[in-house]
């Protein structure tokens, strides 16, 4: 005889999981992007979602309902032979042999479940960075990154999950009535106070002593049921990989003067906040700058910069040069990638217009890629003109076609467009849509 | 693997009732509770399994004669037991998206608690292959190699059914093989490869030789073969084909001989040999399904008897160490809670109710054989006169070798049982009355023979699932005319029926009609799917 552990193999499903999801890809992806089509996906679907997918049935020849059947039952209590019993409702015949699973198909409700990676994949598939490889790819196999390797039920004190530990302990312990021992514990003490609470001439010593009795047998109890046992402890663990590390930086502009009213905001908020999540899953490494600008531009970190509030005037020209300062100070060009996405409502001081083309074209020299995104709403002066001041001095850079595939230009009016327009800005090249 | 030098056995056969080495360390590690008690130690190791195998092994071998293939244990995890029972129990099965279906469901059942997972599975090759979950405890890892090491094993190499229709020598080769192929076909055409799949995996049930034995199956060959059997049937299939253009003019059609001549039950069989359309590769994967169909099919015929033997052993090898003293104190209770659960039987009112558990009534039956073999009562003597005082072992074996659960219950079902389990029979005849459901016997004098009839009837083939054959093929239009015989006038169910017709005419039998016949309770012939549709 031989005795294998095949444990550290780990599982092999998933090939069959992926063959399931390349069969239903069309749903499964349009699903998720009607889900999180407004482009609010950051916050929610923490737990993953259960997708809803049809014709996954595999039919098999079954017996139908009718006809004669024939069957023993174990645990007759008082029938004796010609017995006659109403005939269920829901007709009779149902269940041919009686055997498990011949119910009728359910198979069209199948839900599918996805966890929050795998949304993502689906949601910021085929997306990426523009131009990376053109630049330094430091192939340092040297560095090594930590990486998540399942669980195990056994490892060091800090790396247990109390989650899964006590999604074990816990359905042990109420099979045997922990929690509802406890509670009788809880309401027995509670009587107790509230005798030994009065004058001790008019207590009650026979109820008290048997309360007494009843605590102690119920603690005792209590006791011998481990809250958690050794058994059941789950602890994280990880290996260590090592990883191609490609230096990049996003450097996130955005307008945030009082011209850019909430709504404006909110959906240029929205687009950042895909982009942040875009690049933290994709781009383990990168390295992202957020700027914000009135008329004058400061650099802040993430949690100001998505809920901040803030007033003022415009003058786009400081959040470029600002990006520039950043840009030349801290990454330079020749060994990072350099990334800016720009979000406005393209309102802005006629004075700047120059100083702001000049600032643009310099930062087009440095960069890998620079997306634009101009937010309108229904409110907007400019909705009713069509082209605002910015868009139109960005359309005659745009327009010399000096800087293809490097500088993009998109217009985004309400929430729902905010996703599309996404996708269009960081789609894979060469990939249809 | 080498012998264990310091295990104790003194206690073994022959040794009687005298305490093992009050350590019992041959099972368990001990551990100091907080409270400064000795207890024998919940966690397990790998020597110690192996100790434990060897201990059952030789009580199981030497005291009650099993015959067994040697073992090999394989230590798993929860995911990947998950993996093993939705790729149908083969741990290198081919790869299908159904299997991930099934997987995504019993994940998500088995992570929201609404499902628990077997303890242990186990495969009937040559050595035994039985995966053991490493969650269980460790008295749980000796109930499950006792279980499946011992009882499901010497049942896989006893049982005349498993003799005969699978071969356990080659099983796990033949599936390599087969998953090889299967992913050389995909290499080579893509998503044609699913779709067979598909419309083999709907007829899986059908792929099977009930009444001849099929070849042994032998992978090297298999493979050699493979190739020539392709060209060879092509040639067949073509000849057929060549003399049989098709025609449209029905009317002309005269009597003659059907084709087949006599009905064919192994439906995948003839459409590997005889469909019209299929590539050599595409006969070869039809092929596959149905060999593996075969493999299990002794498995869906000995339910009872299997489970009830495996019980029967894990029951009475612990019960036997018990006695030598060789079970540490604590495990017999959490071993006969454990034992508890798998054969519980709810009554038919009981809310759990879900029918008759073949645990729970394979190993009463086997109990109650050993009863009648060493205490029978005048009863016993009058309706097993050959069993009852003979050798019980003898008659156990001989039980588990030569029946599957029809006959089986026929058999060795006794009234003493029948009345233990309060068994009583229900009679459901629409036709006769349709108002009402009818108590047909009790557990009674008149009731017994009728009880055992029933219950043996629920467990043939015909009752757990249609009996659909390949009825003709029309050699002027090449339509495949499927044929249902019901069972106790039970129809066919068309929507089923339907989709699986679907499957046959566009994907096994080349667009060319399909046709499934049946019968109404009146005996007539009907039509039940069609395709093309007209």
């Amino acid at each position: 005889m031989a005795i294998i552990d095949k444990r550290p193999l780990g599982g092999q499903s998933d090939i069959n999981r992926d063959r399931f999801k390349k069969r239903y890809k069309g749903q499964i992806e349009k699903a998720v992007r009607d889900m999180v089509k407004d482009g609010s996906i950051a916050d929610d679907h923490k737990g993953g979602a259960d997708i809803p997918i049809k014709g996954t049935s595999e039919p098999h020849p079954r017996h139908g309902r009718g006809g004669i059947h024939k069957r023993v039952l174990p645990g007759n209590h008082d029938f004796t032979r010609g017995d006659k019993i109403d005939r269920p409702q829901g007709g009779g015949g149902g269940g041919g042999s009686g055997k498990p699973g011949q119910g009728p198909d359910n198979e069209d409700d199948f839900l599918f479940h996805l966890d929050q990676e795998e949304i993502m994949k689906y949601f910021l598939d085929d997306l990426e960075l523009p131009n990376m490889a053109k630049k330094h790819m430091t192939q340092d196999s040297d560095q090594l990154e930590r990486v998540n390797a399942g669980i195990a039920s056994d490892g060091p004190p800090p790396r247990l999950s109390i989650p899964l530990t006590y999604q074990r302990a816990y359905p042990r312990a109420h099979i045997f009535g922990r929690p509802k021992m406890k509670q009788e514990l809880k309401k027995l003490l509670k009587e107790r106070q509230a005798l030994m609470a009065g004058p001790e001439e008019t207590r009650d010593q026979a109820r008290v002593n048997e309360l007494d009795k009843l605590i102690t047998a119920l603690r005792r109890k209590l006791r011998a049921i481990p809250f958690m046992d050794t058994s059941e402890l789950r602890y994280h663990t990880s290996t260590f990989e090592p990883t191609p590390i490609a230096q990049a930086v996003m450097v996130c502009i955005m307008d945030v003067s009082g011209s850019m009213d909430e709504e404006r905001k909110g959906l240029a908020k929205r687009f950042y906040k895909l982009l942040y999540l875009f690049l933290k899953r994709n781009y383990k490494k990168i390295q992202v700058v957020f700027i914000r600008h009135t008329t004058e531009a400061e650099e802040v970190d993430e949690e100001k910069f998505f809920y901040d509030k803030l007033n003022g005037g415009t003058t786009v020209s400081t959040g470029l040069k600002k990006g520039m300062e950043i840009i030349k100070a801290r990454y330079n060009p020749n060994e990072w990638n350099v990334y800016v996405a720009q979000a406005s409502d393209g309102e802005n001081w006629g004075s700047d217009n120059v100083e702001c083309k000049n600032a643009l074209l310099e930062l087009l020299t440095l960069v890998q890629y620079y997306a634009y995104m101009e937010v309108r709403t229904s409110s907007s002066y400019y909705s009713t003109l069509g082209m605002s001041d910015l868009w139109k001095l960005y359309q005659t850079v745009y327009e010399t076609r000096k800087y293809a595939g490097i500088f993009e230009m998109r217009k985004v009016t309400s929430a729902g467009e905010i996703y599309p327009v996404f996708r269009e800005l960081f789609k894979k090249r060469g990939v249809k849509e | 693997m080498s012998k264990r030098p310091t295990m104790n056995r003194t206690s073994g056969r022959g040794a009687g009732r005298r305490a093992a080495d009050p350590s019992k360390q041959w099972l368990c590690e001990w551990e100091t509770t907080r409270e400064g008690i000795l207890k024998p130690a919940s966690n397990w190791s790998l020597p110690q399994l192996e100790r434990v195998e060897q201990t059952i092994g030789q009580i199981a071998h030497d005291e009650f004669r099993l015959d067994t293939y040697p073992n090999q244990i394989e230590i798993i995890t929860a995911e990947q037991m998950l993996d093993a029972y939705t790729s149908i129990g083969l741990p290198v099965n081919y790869h299908h998206w159904s299997f991930g279906k099934h997987f995504t469901q019993q994940a998500k059942a088995y992570q929201r608690g609404q499902m628990g997972l077997a303890y242990e599975l186990v495969i009937n090759s040559n050595p035994c292959i039985a995966y053991l979950m490493e969650e269980n405890t460790a008295l749980m890892q000796l109930f499950v190699i006792a279980h499946a090491c011992f009882g499901h094993n010497s049942f896989f190499k006893g049982n005349h059914l498993f003799r005969e229709w699978t071969d356990a020598e080659a099983i796990i080769d033949y599936i390599l093989f087969a998953r090889d192929y299967i992913a050389q076909c995909e290499a080579l055409y893509g998503d044609e490869v699913e779709t067979i799949l598909d419309a083999c995996h709907t007829l899986q049930q059908y792929g099977v030789d009930r009444y001849g034995r099929p070849p042994k199956l032998s992978p090297r060959e298999e493979r050699e073969l493979q190739k020539e059997r392709a060209a060879y049937l092509q040639s067949q299939v073509n000849d057929l084909w060549l003399h049989s253009l098709p025609k449209e003019n029905a009317n002309e059609r005269q009597e003659e001989k059907r084709f087949p001549e006599s009905p064919e039950e192994n439906i995948l069989y003839f459409i590997e040999k005889h469909s019209p359309s299929l590539k050599p590769w595409e006969r070869e994967i039809v092929r596959i399904v149905r060999k593996i169909s075969q493999y299990f099919y002794p498995q869906s015929q000995t339910q009872v008897m299997n489970e009830g033997w495996a019980s029967f052993w894990h029951y009475t090898l612990i019960s036997r160490l018990d006695e030598l003293g060789m079970m540490p104190p604590g495990y017999m209770m959490e071993f006969l809670k454990n034992h508890t659960n798998v054969v519980y039987q709810p009554n038919y009112d009981d809310q759990w109710y879900g029918g008759i558990n073949p645990y729970y009534l394979g190993f009463n039956m086997f109990r109650d054989i050993r009863r009648i073999c060493e205490h029978p009562t005048d009863e016993d003597r009058k309706w097993f006169p050959d069993i009852a005082g003979s050798d019980w072992i003898t008659t156990l074996q001989d039980a588990m070798r030569n029946y599957k659960d029809e006959s089986f219950i026929q058999q060795f079902l006794s009234p003493t049982l029948i009345r233990q389990m309060h068994l009583f029979g229900l009679l459901d005849d629409p036709f006769r009355n349709p108002r009402h459901l009818e108590i047909s016997a009790i557990s009674d004098e008149n009731g017994y023979r009728e009880i055992r009839q029933i219950l043996a009837a629920e467990h043939d083939l015909g009752a757990l699932q249609p009996t659909i054959e390949v009825y003709n093929v029309d050699k002027r239009d090449r339509t495949l005319t499927l044929r249902h015989t019901p069972w106790n006038k039970v129809p066919l169910d068309k929507a089923s029926m339907d989709e699986v017709a679907k499957h046959i005419h566009t994907r096994l039998w080349g667009n060319f009609p399909v046709k499934v016949e049946s019968q109404d309770t009146e005996g007539r012939t009907i039509t039940v799917s069609q395709l093309p549709s007209k």
